[in-house]
């Protein structure tokens, strides 16, 4: 765009203010590329030429007939300029403008342009239409419990609802713009006096030096400011629930809003904050902590449970125990690949139905999912394609993965079976221990923004297992989490907490 | 990326060689082993119950007799009469036949310890007769096969308190140790149903004689301690004559049958004499009464008391009895020898110095038994 | 005395509170798998007194280095020998030093690869186990030193629990084996006290990462209470080996330790060695990780070259050394060879290093011109 305008301010400095109005249709018609969706509507008041300029779809059609025009065409005074009209149009947002370029560029975002003929500057009027959602439910972070609302695609809406989630002007908001070819705007916002100066500026540098053409989505945006490019795990958080970012501001992380894009970014995250949900926190903190505990062993299941049966039904048949080892043999002696191409193939058979079902609308969807869980397993159970044990393990070990509230999480713990299958079938037991000991490792190795991605496993914060892995009741956890560095550590007076009153006082 | 892919080379290099796959439906599983001893000299018979997975097949189990004259022959012998390959990490039992027990099991055992597959926890045991028809009963209840349930049927009795111990690791532990010695149960085929009767009471690695499983009781009773055991005894009915509150004939009545339970016992074995081999034991003993033949007046103390002497008198009596029958096998499965070793040091019971101590042994043995009341009704 | 000094970056500094991690990750490792055959061969039914006076050697050992270590500001060995002996025999005695490291290393690698093959894969060859250790020890100490410490953390809160399964062997011990309690003599008391110590190598690395930690006045606490650990758990698995084998069942046992877990099972596992042998992948890691560290960053520190390249030259050395030594020799051969000079490069050498430092101290103090 900066490269459009300047080509067309070449063309456009031969001659300035004032035109007529052919003059000015014309010079605007240049800009545009003879489009047709510029507009001009000529009237004539005072025994004046006035032209009003604006593109079709990009402005509100009711403000233009009900609020400018009317007001407009009822001047009485004589000596017609912009002057006089900014006078008395009733409208707010109207510039005066001597650069055909700006107007050209106000057009764009939604503004109506009135010029009299002959005058010195011509009007712009910002009376813009923006399409977009209107604020629904949350569908890919669904809860149960608490706040449904979810953010769009617009940064102005979004933004409204942060600030009336947290209206407090400790709430900072800066504007980068990224994007060399398509601009788009970026807000990072953090609360001043909690934020960590280090993290903000490690997002915000990070931001400004990016040098690309566009940013699609957010999403984009992480994986292009992320620490670890190469790595499978999803390293700063994704959320469409304000309250979600909320949540994380109020504990002293950044948060970056995408114009465009109904995620916002939350960082520094830890492998933990993948695995909560606020859901936790308006449960009441045992139901959380054990909601917490279970997601995690659901991970830890997801990626141990098919490659163990894989490794201990190719090489490791003495850890069987004897009460399932006949049931388990007598299910495999009908299928005729091994172990690891029977898992590899199930698992497989799962993720093409996830496919499958996130790809067709929702109704067929629905559909698929049941036709590829029952008919689909009942028959490879029947046909002998594979061991009726492995369908359990299988769909317990998706179904695990399925509670990661984070997509990109559940998708990460999903594909990493994989290789761990493979290990499994080929090294069994010691095969798997590489895979795991690699894992650990690469977790160690990852940072969010800077930020250990482990804490507070490593290094360990054990006040901030409050809140990651579990939740503790309020009269004991009143700090925010040490790992993001919060300037003032305490949520709360921890002595008033924790008065506690005699029996019956 | 150029290291990248000198990295991928070289794991691939590294790599390629797979280990040996054991897929579980291509493996004979041996559950159950029997060695027997031909009457050809040198020769062995064995008997593998192993389950092998076949889509056409509903039966799973399979028992395959082999001759060699080693243990790993055997092994050799039986895998050229079964398609799978036979894999021996989920054996559960070893049972050796009477005259292989008799003339020592650990030619046989050895292999088997060495091995890292095997489990300790595999049991052994002895059959009354050949190993081969005990394992070729084909009444094993609703077990998977013959293996699995001798297997439980050993364990069930372990847990119940009628059977010691007899997993592999204890009796290589008690072979080793020059003074204690094993103890396994003896399997006998009965209406083709293998059940327990006997115990077999090892000297070393062989077997020297036979105790019945009541005798066992003693065994158990001096060895180690019950937690929740049951016994059952014949009392003369004599000192309760006079409590009795029937209206029978007590001339007809050859004693009284008491059965308790819920027992426990704790036994404490003192060296009193090392020069003379003397030893003393006091075992202290709680139960309840559960069952009596007769009708007894629990409520009254003193009957009580006299009852428990009568309970003393009587075990002390048995298990002295029992001590002097191990005694003539030269064998100790009690473990005198430990106790003795306690005084003396393990330098001092080298070269099978205990085995000519312990017929000499001189035991005194004190049982105090305390009769807790017994159940809802008196 | 001041001039050896060694600067450390304040991100990748550490507290004391992961200096006991690595001391305790450290020592433990491939050693405990068979220590108590080991010491029961030298003092039989009397080896766990020989463990606790190992223990009460370890803990003098610990102080005298700690002591060592506070005569400077923030130096390591290398620092201190080279303000002791000079630039050429610093440079050789380091050298040596790194080379015993390997030494120690590779034994390990070979051990765990015999475990491996012994209770796993029979067929399984040394190429590969060691290809997946060494493997992980490199992805690890690219990490950086944050890495290492951390996988010496997380590594030991991944394998401590396999204490608790020492509970099941634990009723099986029969108590009539610990007694006489004074059966061997002082001098086999030693002998197994100084086998002991061959297992529980390692506690070398306080005197290479002092410099990396931040408060130094916590790293006594720290290292005693490292050490002490190690001497319980040595203890422990010593001791209850001997209740659990009788006397000559011990001394057959290679590996008594993981023996012991022959006995484990649950119900939805039959038998529980397998996964403790898998898992023991876990203990002798960190070890591993901690023992290439050391030795790269000691080159690094000789030899002032990149620390990368030093470790990639040391890892294709481990890799090519196990692998043929496979062949060539007896693992046990290595094995002594490592225990024998790590007992004089770890249990003597901090003695006689302390007394040159206070000798030349006082002596410098007499001349004048010492500063401190």
């Amino acid at each position: 765009m900066r490269r459009s305008r300047r080509k067309s301010s070449n063309s456009s400095s031969s001659s300035s203010f004032p035109y007529t109005i052919e003059e000015i249709h014309q010079k605007l018609k240049d800009i545009f590329h003879q489009s047709p969706d510029l507009n001009m509507v000529e009237y004539t008041i005072q025994q004046k030429k006035v032209a009003i300029f604006y593109i079709t779809y990009q402005i509100n059609k009711v403000q233009l007939n009900k609020s400018l025009l009317p007001p407009l065409l009822k001047i009485q005074q004589q000596n017609l300029d912009h002057k006089v009209i900014l006078n008395e149009i009733p409208l707010g947002g109207g510039e005066a403008q001597d650069n055909i370029d700006k107007i050209a560029s106000n057009l764009i975002h939604g503004s109506a342009c009135v010029y009299v003929e002959q005058d010195e500057k011509a009007l712009t009027y910002l009376i813009p239409e923006l399409e977009q959602r209107s604020i629904s439910r949350a569908e890919n972070e669904s809860l149960v419990f608490g706040p449904q609302i979810s953010f769009t695609e617009s940064l102005v809406s979004n933004l409204n609802i942060i600030r009336w989630r947290m209206d407090t002007p400790d709430l900072e908001v800066k504007k980068i713009i990224v994007g060399e070819r398509i601009p788009t705007e970026v807000r990072v916002i953090y609360l001043k006096s909690l934020a960590d100066d280090e993290n903000v500026n490690t997002v915000q540098q990070r931001i400004e030096e990016l040098k690309v053409d566009d940013v699609l989505d957010s999403s984009v945006l992480a994986q292009l400011i992320e620490d670890n490019s190469r790595s499978i795990f999803p390293q700063i958080l994704q959320t469409e629930l304000p309250d979600r970012l909320c949540y994380a501001l109020k504990k002293g992380k950044v948060g970056v809003v995408l114009d465009k894009s109904p995620n916002v970014l939350i960082a520094p995250s830890t492998v933990f904050s993948f695995l909560e949900t606020t859901e936790d926190v308006y449960m009441r903190w045992n139901m959380g902590s054990f909601a917490r505990i279970l997601r995690l062993t659901a991970m830890v299941l997801s990626i141990l449970l098919t490659p163990a049966y894989v490794a201990a039904l190719t090489f490791h048949y003495e850890v069987i125990p004897s009460s399932m080892l006949v049931s388990l043999g007598q299910s495999r002696a009908t299928v005729p690949f091994p172990p690891i191409l029977e898992a590899l193939l199930l698992e497989i058979l799962i993720e093409l139905l996830r496919e499958a079902g996130a790809r067709l609308p929702t109704k067929v969807g629905q559909t698929m999912g049941i036709v590829g869980g029952i008919v689909l397993g009942q028959a490879a159970v029947k046909a002998g394609f594979t061991s009726n044990i492995l369908i359990i393990i299988v769909a317990l070990s998706a179904l695990s993965s399925f509670t990661a509230p984070s997509y990109l999480m559940g998708t990460a713990i999903r594909i990493i079976r994989f290789p761990t299958i493979i290990f499994a079938g080929l090294w069994g037991l010691v095969g798997m221990l590489f895979v795991f000991g690699f894992l650990i490792i690469h977790l160690l190795r990852l940072t969010s923004i800077g930020r250990p991605y482990l804490s507070p496993i490593y290094p360990l914060t054990i006040k901030d297992f409050n809140d990651s892995i579990i939740r503790l009741p309020a009269t004991i956890g009143n700090t925010r989490p040490l790992s993001n560095h919060p300037k003032d550590k305490k949520a709360y007076s921890e002595k008033k907490a924790k008065k506690k009153k005699d029996i019956d006082e | 990326m150029k290291r990248l892919t000198l990295l991928m080379i070289c794991s691939v290099l590294c790599l390629t060689s797979c280990v040996e796959k054991k897929y579980l439906e291509q493996i004979g599983i041996v559950t159950a082993v029997g060695y027997d001893m031909l009457d050809e000299e040198g020769w062995l018979e064995g008997t593998h119950v192993l389950f092998q997975f076949d889509p056409n097949q509903a039966n799973v189990s399979q028992i395959i007799t082999t001759r060699a004259k080693t243990a790993k022959g055997l092994i050799n012998d039986a895998s050229l009469k079964t398609s799978k390959k036979l894999a021996s990490g989920q054996l559960r039992l070893v049972l050796f036949g009477d005259k292989i027990a008799k003339e020592g099991v650990m030619r046989l055992l050895d292999t088997l310890a060495r091995d890292a597959e095997i489990a300790d926890m595999m049991y052994i045991a002895v059959s009354e007769t050949t190993a081969n028809q005990v394992l070729r009963a084909n009444n094993f209840e609703d077990a998977a096969n013959i293996g699995t349930y001798l297997h439980q049927l050993i364990q069930k009795n372990i847990q119940d308190e009628k059977v010691p111990q007899s997993t592999l690791h204890d009796f290589l532990h008690h072979y080793y140790d020059r003074s204690s010695d094993p103890v396994v149960p003896i399997l006998n085929e009965e209406n083709s149903k293998p059940t327990i009767r006997n115990l077999a009471v090892f000297r070393g690695d062989q077997m020297v004689g036979k105790i019945s499983a009541k005798e066992g009781f003693h065994l158990k009773l001096l060895k180690d301690r019950f937690e929740s055991g049951q016994l059952e005894m014949v009392i003369p009915q004599e000192p309760f004559i006079d409590d009795k509150e029937s209206d029978r004939h007590y001339e007809e009545v050859q004693g009284i049958y008491i059965n308790l339970g819920e027992l426990s016992s704790d036994t404490d074995i003192q060296v009193v004499s090392v020069d003379n081999i003397e030893f003393n034991v006091n075992i202290n003993i709680t139960a309840r009464v559960l069952e009596l033949s007769e009708a007894v007046k629990m409520e009254d103390d003193k009957i009580i008391k006299k009852l428990e002497e009568t309970i003393d008198k009587n075990l002390e009596q048995q298990t002295e009895e029992l001590i002097q029958k191990l005694q003539e096998m030269n064998s100790d499965p009690v473990g005198f020898g430990l106790k003795y070793q306690r005084k003396v040091g393990p330098k001092a019971m080298e070269n099978d110095k205990w085995r000519e101590l312990y017929p000499q042994m001189k035991v005194k043995i004190n049982i105090n038994t305390k009769i807790l009341r017994s159940g809802i009704i008196n | 005395m001041n001039q050896a000094h060694v600067k450390i970056k304040p991100n990748i500094q550490i507290t004391a509170f992961y200096l006991f991690f690595i001391i305790h990750t450290m020592q433990i490792g491939a050693g405990i798998m068979g220590v108590p055959q080991i010491i029961y061969k030298e003092s039989k039914n009397n080896a766990w007194i020989s463990v606790l006076i190992a223990g009460v050697f370890l803990h003098l050992t610990i102080f005298v280095m700690v002591t060592l270590l506070k005569q400077y500001n923030n130096a390591d060995l290398f620092a201190i020998q080279k303000d002791v002996f000079g630039k050429w025999i610093s440079r050789f005695l380091g050298t040596f030093y790194i080379l015993y490291v390997l030494t120690v290393t590779s034994s390990i690698l070979l051990n765990y690869t015999e475990v491996v093959q012994v209770f796993i894969f029979p067929k399984m060859p040394s190429l590969q186990i060691t290809f997946f250790l060494l493997f992980l020890a490199t992805y690890a100490i690219t990490g950086g030193f944050r890495v290492v410490v951390g996988s010496a953390y997380l590594f030991f809160f991944l394998t401590i629990w396999l204490v608790f399964s020492l509970y099941e062997p634990v009723r099986h011990v029969d108590w009539d084996h610990y007694f006489p309690l004074s059966q061997a003599t002082p001098k086999e008391l030693m002998l197994g006290a100084y086998k002991t110590t061959f297992s529980v190598l390692g506690l070398e690395v306080l005197l290479f990462v002092y410099p990396f930690i931040s408060n130094k006045k916590k790293v006594p606490i720290a290292a005693h209470l490292a050490v002490l650990l190690t001497t319980i758990l040595t203890f422990l698995v010593t001791f209850i080996s001997i209740g659990y084998f009788s006397g000559p069942q011990l001394e057959e046992q290679i590996w008594p330790t993981l023996a012991m877990f022959k006995i484990i099972q649950f119900s939805i596992l039959e038998r529980f060695d397998f996964i403790a042998v898998a898992f023991w992948g876990f203990v002798i890691l960190p070890n591993i990780i901690l023992f290439i560290w050391l030795a790269s960053y000691g080159a690094k520190r000789l030899y002032h070259v990149k620390q990368k390249h030093a470790l990639y030259v040391i890892i294709i050395l481990l890799y090519a050394f196990t692998n043929f030594f496979e062949y060539r020799f007896n693992i046990n051969t290595i094995t002594d060879l490592a225990a024998n000079v790590g007992f004089y490069a770890v249990f003597i050498y901090p003695y006689f290093l302390l007394l040159i430092v206070l000798v030349k101290k006082k002596f410098t103090k007499g001349q004048g011109s010492g500063t401190k």
